[in-house]
């Protein structure tokens, strides 16, 4: 019975796909129309008389006040405008019930979504495995692919396939309290050995942490040791590592591990590391009684916009501390990773697609312009609003040249979660460097 | 002299138990003053004590900052007929288990006692596949039934040990009077078992009142979402700012103190009628 | 009568409506996570068959595993040993009739309505190391710079969050019992008084083996609530730190929603699930062996 469910399946499949690739050939030639107008125009006609169909697309800012969620509606009800045959059904929940949402969805064939929003790399690896996503190329036009910034894809590409475009991205900073620094009598930090010193004379202010970690959640713990391998390691590296190119063994990993022990034995994080998470961690940095705070640079909007922060005009953004010797000043943690995505499931792919591109675009530059991430597209943004720490960030990823993923987004969902269990024992008074980097070596290399 | 001691000794008896009800009041006092404070008190200032300045603007933020009230509207939708539907399936079914007589009855009690024995995320995966395959998934129903199915045994339980307390005379003298079955089930039995229907009630309503998991995952739609999936978001979102989770949770938790003490009575009493077989 | 009760038809229209709703959406979801146990299934590709593998290694491979079953066995054993005794205490007291007894009866069952969700933040902000209620008072006793974090080092936090567990349902199980005593005739005390019994007495040798079939089903509850433990655990350690304190519940749910280990998360979930089972049908063995040998008596 099984079985010949599932052949029925497949036989549907093949011929959706060979109906689907008809219908493209057949779209390449217009495209191939030279001026955009005119394809605009006949777009719009071909919509007033196309059927009129249903897109259900899936996204996690799911409350109302959320910025991201803003720029969401306004462009799906631009989209609406332009294409009177399309009705956009959206839906959203939130960050974890969201990811368990989606999960659970496409256990099945996830018949109610045809748009969502997704993580790449290592998440979306899973899905593509599985033959769940739809590649997007046959829809990414030429004149796209032009307003595409390089090197955004990486983490949307899997065997020479394009599944997504970017939208917007993150990069990580070290957010410093000036005002915090001169009271110690520290320097902000530059270099690693900087840090340190900055650690011991911030320890000795009376409730302050020099640098809150939030490692009760294992993200957080991941940043500061991923922050501390990709100056010791370099993001080429890492990179290759990440993607099962080379084996987790260089002796800059291991450095990495002992490193976030001595800042942690120097007090960087607080008696009790791993008591905090990521939200308290937030608010004792905009509460003022935090030094540091290494985070993506979405931070800087709670920074400011935050109703606890005190700190709005005290902070300074670095980038994360060079290592002598080692690394390159222009390697950064970030990059392109969260994107709209196509279930191969849909009954629209076409519509699905050209949707799916088209709110890629708008996320990117509304994202932008409200400070929330740097835009993946050269769409020309509007930077008037931005507030004066996103202003700092952005010229620091003006240098940025090579990124490396956060790595629980980048590797397998198992291999990440052992990575980021192993890193946060490193924050107990009995963490074991050595230990960590075995288990490491166990879960990632093959 | 006695009497004195015996004075003394009850004395010590009432401060050791109004001791222990402080430790268990202790969280309904501590929360309303959390969601009242602002950060600086709730981290170290003032843990304990009445707020310096009472923010009641944090409730009046809860309540228009979001769609909280709306999802307290779905919640009291979703338990109320989880708890009316199991309610009555449970009433039908642990009579037709107790007094009725069949073969199979013992076994199908079995299969419904295990239910209470099942951890429900285990369940989550294949819950969603069946609701797929039933068509039933993303509306109201698709989230009601799977509640109903976990509420009934535990209700059935509760309901069986008193239906076999009810002596056979009662139903006897019932249908010498011409009533029948339905008639005799509706207005004999259930009054009857009226106490037991409370505590079922009560533990339906608890369990679904507070249940998160079910509602993240079988709900497709925003209009459907339940007060705690919506405190969740909230609270994701106003990470920073203690005071106002603690509004939203205060929102949350009154309701199930409030129909506790309303029902206290008849739960009490059904608890105590339903020891006594143990 | 008897011919109404055993009509088929009425038997249908009063069981089958419960019946069904409960398979469709209780019991078949729990068979398919059994047929998924025995595949490797990552909840979205192929599903591989490996028969048992699953559920050797859970005992040989997983080194956390084994580590969670033994915290549970302390959570379980805390409640049969801390809470159910602290519960049978105060049952008694109020069964003999003290002021208040409806208010006392009433309070302590207020923490079972309260979600998980408050009950863990509340406790959170209680064992919190600098502004935590116990350290607080700890400080106040003399031990100036006392900053021990409770729930983030290895050695305390699942002991840590025993506490609120026992703490939730102390009321629970004491309006069980009290309900039990309650019901025990009041002729059995006459007697003894007669015979001049004293108040340990009458406890040991009346009440406790009256009271018998009540203890076993606190026990049940409170064995199979332990197995099963998870919201608690969840909310306020996640099973850190350095997994240390884990209970199965935790680990099945990381394993079937955050590493995708679909198949192996399910052998975790069916386990838990015989598990009680089994603990039951024990508990209710021993029992039956000791009410049987009481009756002989």
């Amino acid at each position: 019975m099984k079985l010949t469910l599932k052949r029925m399946a497949a036989v549907l499949m093949a011929t959706t796909m060979v109906l689907g690739s008809v219908g493209c050939a057949s779209k390449d030639t217009t495209e191939k129309a030279p001026e955009s107008t005119k394809e605009a125009s006949a777009e719009k006609q071909a919509g007033a008389l196309a059927e009129k169909i249903t897109l259900n697309v899936w996204h996690q800012w799911a409350n109302d006040t959320n910025e991201l969620r803003k720029i969401y509606d306004a462009a799906a009800a631009k989209y609406m405008e332009a294409h009177p045959n399309v009705t956009l059904n959206t839906q959203t929940l939130d960050s974890e019930a969201y990811k368990t949402k989606i999960g659970t969805e496409f256990s099945g064939k996830a018949a109610g979504i045809d748009v969502f929003y997704y993580w790449g790399a290592g998440k979306a690896k899973k899905l593509v495995d599985a033959d769940k996503l739809l590649p997007l190329d046959e829809y990414i036009t030429d004149e796209v692919r032009a307003k595409v910034r390089p090197g955004t894809t990486q983490a949307f590409e899997f065997d020479g396939k394009t599944y997504s475009l970017p939208m917007f991205s993150w990069y990580m900073t070290l957010f410093c309290n000036q005002e915090l620094f001169d009271k110690a009598g520290a320097k902000l930090p530059t270099t690693y050995d900087e840090l340190l010193q900055a650690v011991e004379k911030l320890s000795k202010l009376d409730g302050v942490t020099p640098l809150i970690g939030g490692a009760k959640d294992g993200w957080n713990a991941g940043f500061i040791y991923e922050a501390l391998a990709l100056r010791e390691v370099g993001a080429e590296n890492i990179n290759k590592m990440l993607k099962g190119e080379a084996n987790f063994d260089d002796p800059g990993y291991a450095e990495a591990a002992k490193k976030l022990v001595e800042l942690n034995k120097a007090g960087a994080f607080g008696k009790n590391p791993l008591e905090t998470p990521h939200p308290d961690a937030d608010a004792a940095f905009v509460g003022g009684t935090a030094a540091m705070r290494l985070m993506g640079s979405w931070f800087a909007n709670q920074v400011y916009a935050d109703k606890a922060s005190v700190v709005q005009d005290k902070v300074v953004a670095l980038n994360i501390p060079m290592i002598d010797g080692k690394g390159s000043a222009t390697d950064y943690a970030g990059g392109f990773i969260e994107s709209f995505y196509v279930n191969k499931n849909t009954q629209y792919a076409e519509e699905a697609a050209k949707f799916a591109i088209y709110i890629n675009e708008e996320m990117g530059k509304g994202a932008h312009e409200t400070g929330t991430g740097f835009t993946g597209w050269t769409t020309p943004v509007d930077e008037s609003n931005l507030n004066p720490l996103f202003v700092q960030i952005s010229k620091l990823v003006n240098e940025g040249q090579n990124s490396v993923l956060a790595w629980d987004t980048a590797l397998e969902p198992n291999a990440a979660s052992i990575h980021l269990e192993q890193v946060q024992s490193l924050f107990t008074s009995s963490g074991d460097p050595e230990k960590v980097i075995e288990a490491h070596k166990e879960a990632i290399n093959k | 002299m006695k009497a004195q001691k015996v004075n003394v000794k009850k004395g010590i008896l009432t401060s050791i138990l109004s001791l222990i009800a402080l430790t268990q009041l202790f969280p309904l006092y501590w929360l309303l003053m959390f969601s009242l404070k602002d950060n600086v008190e709730i981290s170290g200032a003032n843990i304990l004590g009445f707020p310096r300045v009472w923010r009641w603007e944090h409730y009046v933020r809860a309540l228009t900052d979001s769609d909280i009230p709306r999802y307290f509207i779905n919640s009291v939708i979703y338990s109320s007929v989880t708890v009316i539907l199991s309610g009555l399936l449970a009433a039908m079914a642990g009579y037709g288990i107790t007094r009725m007589k069949w073969k199979l009855k013992g076994a199908v009690f079995g299969i419904f006692v295990l239910g209470i024995m099942v951890p429900t995320h285990a369940a989550l995966l294949p819950l969603f596949q069946v609701l797929d395959f039933l068509g039933l998934k993303g509306g109201y129903l698709g989230l009601v039934l799977p509640y109903i199915a976990f509420a009934i045994p535990m209700s059935v339980m509760i309901l069986s040990s008193f239906y076999t307390a009810i002596p056979r005379e009662i139903e006897e003298a019932a249908y010498i009077d011409g009533c029948g079955i339905m008639k005799t089930f509706v207005a004999i039995i259930l009054p009857i078992v009226k106490p037991a229907i409370a505590t079922s009630s009560i533990f339906a309503f608890l369990g679904t009142w507070n249940e998160l998991l079910f509602a993240n995952t079988l709900i497709d739609n925003g209009l459907y979402k339940t007060l705690t999936v919506g405190i969740m978001s909230f609270a994701g979102q106003y990470s920073t700012e203690w005071g106002l989770i603690g509004a939203g949770m205060v929102i949350a938790t009154v309701p199930t103190i409030i129909i506790y003490f309303m029902l206290s009575n008849q739960v009490q009493q059904s608890i105590i009628a339903g020891a006594i077989k143990g | 009568m008897d011919k109404v009760l055993s009509s088929k038809r009425y038997i249908a229209l009063f069981v089958v409506p419960a019946f069904l709703i409960f398979i469709a959406f209780a019991i078949i979801p729990l068979i398919v996570t059994g047929v998924y146990s025995f595949f490797e299934y990552d909840g979205a590709g192929e599903k591989i068959f490996i028969g048992f593998q699953n559920y050797i290694d859970l005992f040989v491979k997983d080194e956390y595993f084994i580590k969670a079953l033994l915290n549970t066995l302390i959570l379980a054993g805390a409640s049969i040993l801390i809470q159910l005794p602290i519960s049978l205490t105060i049952a008694l007291i109020l069964a003999k009739g003290v002021k208040g007894e409806k208010f006392f009866r009433t309070v302590y069952f207020v923490p079972v309505v309260i979600s998980s969700m408050v009950i863990g933040q509340l406790w959170l902000k209680v064992f919190n190391s600098q502004y935590g209620l116990l350290n607080v008072v700890i400080r106040f006793f003399g031990a100036k710079d006392f900053e021990y974090s409770w729930l983030s080092n290895e050695s305390t936090a699942f002991l840590t969050t025993v506490v609120p567990s026992v703490w939730q349902y102390i009321g629970y199980h004491m309006l069980i019992l009290y309900a039990g005593i309650k019901s025990i005739s009041s002729d059995y005390y006459e007697a003894a008084q007669i015979d001049g019994a004293n108040n340990f007495q009458v406890a040991s040798k009346i009440t406790m083996p009256l009271l018998a079939p009540v203890i076993k089903t606190c026990t049940v509850f409170a064995l199979v609530g332990s197995l099963r433990a998870f919201d608690l655990v969840y909310i306020m350690t996640g099973g850190g730190p350095n997994r240390a304190s884990e209970v199965p519940a935790t680990l099945m749910y990381n394993n079937l929603f955050r590493r995708g280990l679909y198949g192996y998360g399910s052998a975790q979930a069916f386990f838990i699930v015989i598990e009680c089972i089994v603990v039951s049908i024990i508990v209710n063995r021993i029992f039956k062996k000791s009410e049987n040998n009481a009756s002989a008596i």
